[in-house]
């Protein structure tokens, strides 16, 4: 399609993620397409040699001297106990911990390393899983701590410990925990019950311990993925620096005037830029960093095309789709920058023309892109977290905090952007029914047609609450998350779809905060106390974990515990992937906030 | 923490959630952990039943803080590898699969009526037991876009059947033609599948990896924005208090200490590269944080190295405004170590800042660099790694808000 010049040109001066203070100068007249409403980008250059040198890249893994921090869990009893109770269980499980200790004799427990294991199911890849429910016979200390030798023995590599729930009584505290223990070619999660009693104060004392469920995995091969990453992109000349340098170095190093955020939240698209047959991988990355183009040569390694293929910007970038935006043949770009979401065209030999921005969708995360009305081209939606403040010009929890936490409101406007031909895009979001419920925190969105009538429907998962579903009817949307039961409300981050069980309906995967702190701390008697119930049961499920919605002729019925993904931490990405090729979509979930640098405990 | 308050309203349990947001969010800029060192997790799908923990049998299991993954199968070998996107360092990682891939069947659709892409269309293959159907999507999980190539696992199947497609828009169409280990391409309209070689004849292209010359000594983070810089107060060596000032030349401000070892080889670089920093115009003001209890090893590292630039004391409360000061321009609080330095051009705003060692022939480099220039060429200069701006700066008026609000506010 030819690409039409009418377009006003609007320069576009100022952007800036701490403000988004935006000024435009109308240079032109204004008979463009009313629909159109990109802005023209001029991209600058200026040749000037990286400001890394060898001893700035010894900073790059400095770990730094912290400040003494508040620890914010001392307003809860529950909390305080947690944490003795977390010490006495490193004591026992902790693979560092040496030999465990001996127990003064009113310990009891059941064994620790069952032997009535038995095989309930076997991959065709070769992992065979095994389980039992534990043994119902008391031990004491000694024979407890023997069989905790054989368990680490059998699982040397790491134990990490989870707290799911704590209830305490003037007297006891009684705990729910996870124990996932990890060896050579196998791993276990074991589920155990304790009971402490409470001496004085938080002074406590282990009185009890019950295995409720044991799960061992094995596999014939050691592990399913290796890491190739060096061998594929080390020999590139940022690997050193940018790849290798974590966002808490720069955070530090790179000022926020120059768009540089803690939060780290820079996306990757897969795609094959010059036709070539090869994958090749965009990288986005913080302000003042430059977006990277990964190009697959014949051998498998990669190189590092950013700055001939014209795409080495330094806007704090987002999410990126390489998709075919005008049908003729070769993968566009789009990227949701943190100032607006840009377009480039590609030319067929994988270089990029910017062709405009829309500047009305600050402070973006996920992008997802299809042909919502069916005429023949692909159509944008944005996720647009939070609003920001007007008044300060601020951004952030800082500026704006989610209100009601369990079911916020006052988030972001989300943006569908239909392609209006020769890179036009018109946002349409209200004009086809998506501007309901569309005031969330939204940090991902996936188009899938789950009602199987040749159109394409919108999930959408909001943080702070509840998720939308957008039903198409005709390019009309419906929101009907609630109705078919699907608006889980939880910390939600990610959207999959999948088809899990087979049944030749999609699934639904969403990826939630999973808090063991947050589980805790909301099943407490005066935990929120002066809310509704509906309102508790809300807080309650925000750190619920992942979530799987089964779906059916047009409805979906929740799988309880995610069919057993449920805890999967602090998840962003989480998705269905068949890793094995045996038909059978698995999950993988990429997790974690953000660690510090400094020694004190998680938040 | 506060909770929140049932909607948004004044008054003050709406302030005081505000705050408690605020206040985490300072802890995590001091350096504390927030659901950090998490391990990613991977479950095996145990024949559509349920799902099994395998995390630490995937390899992929780093306690990275993970964002994105993008699957796609990079080698072409059948079967599925996964790119990861972290927060921390390493910030990419490829993961290769390590199955075997002659179990699978790899399709990518072409839309003639339908966009080109295919996105959208599902694909579904009727397996010997039940159907297997997979989509082409452009953008899902979390800001990840994963390929566009479906992939079919067969496990024990023998044969593959027929593809259905069901292009966006209703139409239906079957591909017969595929067989299990092969890469296809099916083209609305066609109804074979067309083969996908396997191996590509194209050379690689040369056009990657250009890097321009390094040649820079400088570990300063230079300023994307001029910074207005407080005037603060300070006692010169003879104990009168002075006020600092440009005195309208660009001014090296340097913090040391007597104790760190860092601080006295600075002093002694910048007293040896005098001459020829005086002759670029450029004046040391080198204030030590000793207090008065240890003054005299102040005095006596400045007589041991002959230091000859202007010196003096930095009070300690206008030590604490200076780092105030320079925590309002990062994300992350950065360290209070010393020696700590500040380029400032004429008008006592701040162009660059330097942590560690203090070389002079940085300071030279950057002087020459960033003093007297317009501010899209320091906008330009600014980031560690080059690329390219299609945005501009932020405005004075910005900076100066957010300095002011940094300089007001308690820590």
């Amino acid at each position: 399609m030819m690409m039409r010049k009418s377009v006003a040109v609007l320069i576009v001066l100022l952007f800036f993620p701490g403000c988004q203070k935006r000024q435009e100068e109308r240079t032109s007249h204004q008979d463009s397409p009313p629909k159109n409403e990109l802005v023209s980008l001029q991209v600058r250059r200026m040749e000037r040699p990286d400001r890394i040198n060898s001893r700035m890249l010894q900073g790059v893994q400095k770990k730094a001297q912290g400040e003494e921090v508040k620890d914010v869990r001392g307003e809860w009893q529950s909390e305080r106990l947690s944490i003795a109770v977390l010490a006495d269980l490193k004591n026992i499980f902790d693979t560092d911990a040496g030999s465990p200790r001996g127990f003064p004799g009113l310990f009891r427990a059941t064994v620790a390393l069952p032997d009535d294991l038995r095989m309930v199911s076997e991959s065709s890849s070769g992992v065979t899983e095994w389980r039992s429910i534990g043994s119902s016979q008391w031990i004491g200390g000694k024979r407890f701590s023997e069989s905790v030798k054989l368990l680490l023995q059998r699982f040397p590599s790491r134990s990490d410990i989870k707290l799911t729930s704590i209830s305490v009584a003037t007297d006891r505290v009684e705990v729910v925990l996870i124990v996932e223990h990890a060896g050579e070619g196998m791993q276990a999660n074991v589920q155990w019950r304790g009971v402490w009693g409470i001496k004085s104060g938080d002074q406590l004392e282990l009185l009890e311990l019950k295995m409720e469920d044991y799960v061992e995995t094995r596999s014939k091969s050691p592990v399913f993925f290796t890491e190739v990453t060096e061998q594929v992109i080390g020999g590139t000349p940022h690997f050193d620096s940018q790849v290798k340098g974590g966002i808490s170095h720069w955070a530090g190093n790179v000022t926020r005037f120059g768009d540089m955020a803690l939060t780290g939240h820079h996306g990757i698209a897969v795609g094959d830029i010059d036709g070539d047959g090869r994958e090749d991988l965009f990288v986005c990355d913080g302000g003042s960093l430059p977006n990277r183009l990964y190009r697959q040569l014949p051998d498998g390694s990669a190189e590092d095309v950013s700055r001939y293929c014209g795409l080495d910007w330094l806007e704090d970038s987002r999410a990126g789709l390489l998709i075919d935006i005008d049908n003729d043949g070769d993968q566009d770009l789009v990227v949701a920058t943190i100032a607006m979401v840009v377009f480039a065209e590609n030319d067929g030999a994988g270089r990029f023309a910017i062709k405009g921005g829309f500047p009305r969708a600050q402070y973006p995360f996920s992008l997802c892109a299809a042909d919502y009305d069916l005429d023949g081209d692909l159509d944008i939606y944005v996720c647009v977290y939070g609003e920001g403040d007007a008044n300060s010009n601020g951004r952030g929890f800082a500026a704006r905090a989610p209100v009601p936490f369990e079911d916020a409101r006052n988030g972001g406007r989300n943006v569908l952007l239909e392609n209006l031909g020769g890179f036009a895009f018109a946002d349409v979001t209200d004009e086809v029914g998506m501007g309901k419920n569309n005031d969330r925190w939204s940090f991902a969105a996936s188009w899938e047609d789950y009602d199987l009538d040749g159109d394409v429907d919108l999930y959408v998962a909001n943080d702070f609450g509840r998720n939308c579903l957008y039903r198409n009817e005709g390019g009309k949307f419906d929101e009907v998350g609630e109705s078919l039961g699907v608006e889980d409300i939880a910390a939600g981050m990610s959207v999959s779809w999948g088809d899990f069980n087979r049944d030749g309906y999609f699934d639904l995967y969403v990826g939630n905060m999973f808090s063991a702190a947050g589980r805790r701390v909301s099943k407490q008697g005066h935990f929120a106390s002066g809310r509704s119930r509906d309102s508790i049961a809300g807080l309650q499920r925000m750190a619920r974990g992942n979530s799987l919605f089964s779906g059916g002729s047009g409805n979906f019925k929740e799988v309880p515990d995610a069919a057993g993904s449920a805890i999967a931490r602090w998840a962003w990405s989480s998705g269905f992937v068949d890793i094995d090729n045996d038909g059978w979509e698995d999950l993988v979930v990429a997790n974690g906030y953000l660690t510090g640098w400094t020694l004190k405990d998680d938040l | 923490m506060s909770p929140s308050p049932p909607k948004v309203e004044e008054g003050k349990q709406m302030a005081r959630y505000t705050d408690a947001w605020a206040n985490l969010i300072k802890e995590v800029r001091n350096g504390a952990s927030w659901s950090g060192g998490e391990r990613n997790c991977c479950f095996l799908n145990v024949a559509g039943t349920r799902f099994v923990d395998v995390s630490s049998l995937s390899g992929i299991n780093f306690n990275d803080d993970g964002r994105a993954i993008a699957i796609c199968d990079w080698d072409r070998d059948g079967d599925q590898d996964m790119w990861l996107r972290n927060r921390s360092a390493p910030r990419i990682r490829l993961m290769r699969n390590n199955s075997s891939g002659s179990r699978s069947v790899s399709i990518r659709l072409q839309g003639v009526k339908s966009n080109r892409d295919g996105i959208g269309a599902v694909v579904k293959l009727q397996g010997q037991v039940s159907p297997m159907i997979r989509s082409v999507r452009a953008g899902e999980m979390f800001l990840s876009q994963s390929s566009k190539w479906l992939h079919f696992g067969i496990g024990e199947i023998e044969s593959v059947g027929d593809f259905t497609v069901y292009w966006p828009g209703g139409d239906v169409e079957r591909f017969h033609g595929a067989k299990a280990g092969g890469r296809y391409l099916l083209r609305q309209g066609e109804g074979v599948a067309r083969i996908v070689l396997r191996a590509d004849p194209s050379e690689g292209s040369g056009k990657g990896n250009s890097v321009v010359q390094q040649k820079r000594q400088s570990v300063g983070v230079v300023m994307p924005v001029a910074v207005p810089f407080p005037r603060l107060p300070f006692r010169d060596p003879a104990a009168k208090a002075r006020m600092l000032t440009g005195n309208g030349k660009v001014t090296l401000l340097m913090i040391w200490d007597s104790s760190s070892t860092d601080s006295l080889l600075s002093l002694s670089n910048l007293e040896k590269a005098r001459e020829r920093m005086g002759g670029a115009g450029i004046r040391v003001l080198a204030l030590a944080s000793n207090g008065v209890e240890d003054a005299g090893g102040a005095y006596e590292e400045i007589e041991n190295c002959g230091f000859g630039w202007e010196w003096g004391f930095i009070r300690k409360d206008s030590l604490e405004t200076l780092f105030r000061w320079q925590r309002a321009l990062f994300d992350r609080y950065p360290d209070h170590d010393l020696p700590l330095a500040l380029l400032l051009n004429v008008n006592e705003q701040c162009v660059a800042i330097y942590r560690g060692v203090i070389m002079a022939d940085e300071i030279l480099d950057d002087a020459r660099e960033l003093i007297g220039i317009d501010p899209l060429a320091r906008w330009h200069l600014a980031p560690p790694i080059h690329g390219t701006w299609f945005t501009n700066p932020v405005s004075d008026g910005y900076v100066r808000r957010i300095v002011e609000r940094s300089l007001g506010e308690e820590r």
